[in-house]
């Protein structure tokens, strides 16, 4: 039993092991946030469940790679590529929605899956054309290269930016959803489109405003992710699914469930290495699975009568 | 179209299961399936292979996603368990493969079962996220567990030597498999429970009305597909020796999905089609560039938006339309002469027909604040029929609703015949032979009147599980004689969506009859109808229901329909009973001419 304990449990006795899973487990947690917040604001409004959402992401790592590169030498020029790549991607999203995704509200939900996978095939194939099939790395500025001590604990400066991030934009969002007109435009377009149609809103472009947002939060989110990763092909398949997990189990449509169920994945995968690494993942399907068994509105969406 | 039918009907069930189109376009594929060895290169052995197991990967989806109407996102799980269920227990247990063989499909359906047993209790998105999240399970499980499975390597050297001579012998086998198993679908498809999961697609809460117990049903179409994905899984290990954890990955429950849709979902060859379609045009572009999923992503978005029928539902299109039933889809011939419907026997009625059919003690429903139903208490007596009436929002189909259990009520008790049945689900209920109509009217829209009445029938008759029996060749008489009843024998080969909304309703009456009803519970079977319509169809309710001996309890704010029909009569008010009597005692009171008159009381 000691030996049991020590063996898997061991890295407890180590405070800044600990704590350095518990920050990179929140660094990842804003990546996961922000990806699935977009997708979370895109189904709860047009109840597409859009696979193609992980490619939003890994487009927002390229276009961060090309971005950098038009702009190399310019001042601040880091900043200006987060927010080029995340308009970028907006505008991706804002495309699709117009030719292809309205198209297909009103379609037997089949459809609408197979519509998001098809550009999942299609989106990875044209990222390969553009970019090639090797990863392409994308330096982080100069001031952020470094580590900070934490608690005597080195931690790269970079994840900081990322954790300001992710809370600033959740703040944003939670600003603009419950403090703006077009946020509650937004709440009203989640509970009936055609009421909202009838009372002379212009619906279309209220869809297609709501995927270009959800699309450039996925944007910024793979922008971000790029310094660390490299923007590479399979980016996308491999977000999606966790993307999938914390929108369901945080509830489909809402931003705090979102963000707690975020951080519950990530610092699953974080902690969950330690102790098992070989099913550390299995860990956070088997919670999606019971999440939906138990409360398929999600921990903190709201139930549908 | 009458001689049309008794043509049919002397050709019996059989032929009519598989009419000369059918019969010659499956012994066409068969046998140019069975020639493909012979005639071209030992290579595309190994292609049609390939597009076997697809065809039947993509059949056995289709049960759920054409059938049943249940969008599973994670099919490729049950491919996976199959292979990798037979690999290991041949490669590690040392099971001979021909039980290796069986025991793969075997623990595929058991984890079907295990999976579904959640998955049923779910609905349209959840139901395809959850079915995603149990093949995510299954992928990490066969990807990480390097020691058993051989993760990412694969597990390798699935070559039953001593049973199968090469890649000749192993294609016949396969497709001796394949046919088999497309065979035995066929025969599900078209059996009492194949019609009983199309009236779940259609729509579950009719067919729950109808005394089904739909998410059992749901579950063993869910264990069904498994069983033959896992089929699919097994001829895919052993044909090409090895299984791999990609099979399992999220990507591949695209696979069916898109094979069904591109061939058509509601053709039963659909994914046939769509498996040759797909495979070959993998092959043929795939010569040409490595851009291949670019292709295929650009044919998923043009079927998506312009051809949802796929490519049968298109040739069909080409043909002349779909406005005519499918020769599958039309009724069993009609008997050239039958007694006239007569009322069950074995109802347990006493002699004094003044017993009491239904009590409701206390009943309540609050929605948030709104006391929808508040505290009613109800008496229906046999024989009588008897009206509930009020103006909207009285809460007279809220009462009606908790009658069945289509909503849980939050106090009270009803009793039938003295048996409480306020805790039982809807089929339940129905089973116990109440029947019920909606306000809005509730049938299969997608399915012809006949299979309507069919399915209503079968499920009375507790049919619906039966997986062989052609569906077509049974209660013929008895569908036709309700469809008599109700006036509908002309149109019983229209599809039911396309009649007009007064057949619709009269339909939805033939329906709640099939059940062979003690008590017909009408909510406004009037709805929406013209004045004179809605005394003939109250006419033909209250001469149908002396007729069977049945106890009516029905709803309506017309007041007219309600004195010219009801024996008793019941008003509602804002959610509790304001007078109960005879049409005499109701027509005279004054609190109820109040209501009627907007005065407060």
């Amino acid at each position: 039993m000691i030996r049991f304990l020590a063996e898997y449990f061991g890295w407890l006795t180590d405070p800044s092991l600990v704590l350095m899973q518990l920050l990179s487990g929140i660094a990842g947690a804003m990546f996961l946030f922000l990806v699935a917040s977009g997708l979370s604001l895109i189904f709860g409004v047009s109840r597409i469940v859009n696979f193609a959402h992980g490619s939003l992401y890994m487009f927002g790592a390229y276009f961060a790679y090309t971005w950098i590169r038009v702009l190399a030498g310019s001042p601040g020029q880091f900043w200006i590529m987060l927010i080029l790549a995340s308009l970028t991607v907006a505008v991706m999203g804002g495309v699709l929605e117009v030719i292809f995704v309205r198209r297909i509200y009103r379609a037997d939900p089949i459809f609408q899956l197979l519509l998001t996978f098809a550009f999942v095939l299609v989106l990875s194939d044209i990222a390969k054309i553009f970019w090639g099939a090797e990863g392409k790395a994308v330096p982080k500025p100069g001031a952020l290269a470094g580590s900070v001590k934490i608690f005597g604990a080195p931690f790269p400066t970079y994840l900081l930016l990322v954790v300001a991030a992710g809370l600033g934009v959740g703040l944003i969002l939670w600003i603009v959803f419950y403090r703006t007109r077009w946020g509650r435009l937004v709440r009203a377009a989640r509970h009936s489109r055609d009421m909202l149609a009838a009372l002379g809103s212009d619906v279309p472009r209220l869809f297609t405003e709501v995927f270009m947002v959800g699309s450039g939060l996925a944007g910024l989110a793979g922008a971000l992710v790029a310094p660390i990763v490299t923007a590479a092909p399979g980016m996308d398949a491999s977000i999606i699914i966790e993307a999938f997990v914390v929108v369901v189990v945080g509830g489909l449509g809402s931003f705090l469930g979102a963000a707690l169920a975020s951080l519950l994945v990530a610092e699953l995968k974080a902690f969950g290495t330690l102790v098992f690494p070989a099913i550390s993942i299995v860990l956070a399907y088997l919670v999606m699975a019971v999440v939906l068994i138990f409360r398929p509105w999600g921990l903190f969406g709201r139930r549908e009568e | 179209m009458g001689e049309d039918r008794q043509a049919v009907a002397r050709g019996g069930v059989v032929r009519e299961l598989f009419p000369r189109p059918t019969i010659l376009v499956g012994l066409g594929t068969l046998l140019f399936a069975a020639a493909v060895p012979g005639v071209i290169p030992i290579f595309y052995t190994f292609l049609a292979t390939d597009i076997m197991i697809l065809a039947l990967f993509g059949l056995s989806l289709n049960l759920l996603l054409g059938y049943t109407g249940m969008v599973s996102f994670g099919h490729a799980a049950y491919v996976g368990v199959g292979g990798y269920a037979a690999g290991l227990l041949f490669l590690r247990a040392g099971v001979p493969a021909a039980a290796a063989y069986l025991l793969g499909p075997v623990a595929a359906a058991l984890a079907a079962m295990l999976f579904g047993f959640f998955a049923v209790r779910l609905s349209a998105v959840y139901f395809a996220m959850l079915t995603l999240a149990f093949q995510m399970i299954v992928y990490t499980i066969v990807f990480k567990w390097r020691s058993l499975t051989g993760g990412e390597d694969g597990l390798r050297g699935l070559r039953p030597a001593e049973s199968l001579q090469g890649p000749i012998a192993d294609y016949y086998w396969s497709l001796g498999v394949v046919a088999l198993c497309a065979l035995a679908m066929y025969v599900l498809v078209n059996s009492s429970l194949g019609y009983t999961l199309r009236a779940i697609r259609e729509n579950p809460v009719r067919t729950q009305h109808m005394g089904v117990n739909v998410r059992l049903h749901q579950w063993i179409a869910f264990v069904i597909a498994g069983f033959f994905a896992g089929i699919a899984g097994v001829i895919l290990a052993f044909s090409k020796g090895s299984m791999f954890p990609e099979y399992v990955y999220w990507t591949a429950a695209a696979d069916p999905i898109l094979v069904a849709v591109l061939g058509g979902m509601h053709a039963y060859l659909g994914p046939v089609v769509g498996a040759v379609f797909y495979r070959l045009m993998v092959y043929l572009v795939g010569r040409y560039t490595e851009y291949w999923p670019l292709v295929e992503g650009a044919i998923l978005v043009l079927v998506a938006i312009t051809m949802p029928q796929g490519i049968i539902g298109f040739l069909q299109r080409l043909r002349g339309g779909r406005a005519r039933a499918t020769p599958a889809a039309r009724a069993a011939g009609r008997p050239e002469a039958f007694a006239p419907r007569r009322a069950p026997q074995s109802r347990s009625r006493p002699a004094d027909g003044r017993k009491e059919v239904l009590r409701v003690v206390e009943l309540r429903k609050h929605f948030g604040g709104v006391r929808a139903v508040d505290g009613v208490s109800l008496s229906v007596e046999e024989g009588k029929v008897h009206a509930i009436i009020g103006p909207n929002g009285a809460g007279k189909s809220t009462l009606f609703n908790m009658l069945t259990g289509y909503l849980q009520s939050d106090a009270g008790q009803v009793f039938f015949y003295g048996r409480e049945i306020s805790q039982l689900p809807p089929h339940a209920i129905i089973g116990s032979r109440i029947s019920r109509t909606f306000q809005i009217t509730s049938i299969l829209k997608g399915l012809t009147a006949y299979e309507n009445v069919l399915i209503a029938l079968l499920a009375r008759r507790r049919r619906t599980l039966d997986c062989l029996t052609p569906a077509k060749g049974l209660a013929v008489e008895d569908t036709w004689r309700l469809l008599e009843l109700v006036g509908l024998s002309g149109q019983a080969d229209q599809i039911s969506g396309f009649l007009s909304h007064g057949d619709q309703k009269r339909l939805e009456l033939a329906i709640a009859l099939a059940n062979d009803p003690v008590l017909l519970l009408l909510d406004e079977p009037t709805a929406g109808m013209a004045p004179q319509e809605r005394l003939e169809s109250v006419q033909l309710v209250k001469r149908i229901a002396r007729q069977e001996g049945l106890t009516v309890l029905f709803t309506e704010h017309d007041m007219d329909v309600v004195f010219s029909a009801a024996d008793r009569i019941t008003v509602m008010h804002q959610g509790r009973i304001l007078a109960d009597g005879g049409p005499e005692e109701i027509r005279s009171d004054d609190r109820v001419q109040k209501v009627y008159l907007g005065v407060s009381v």
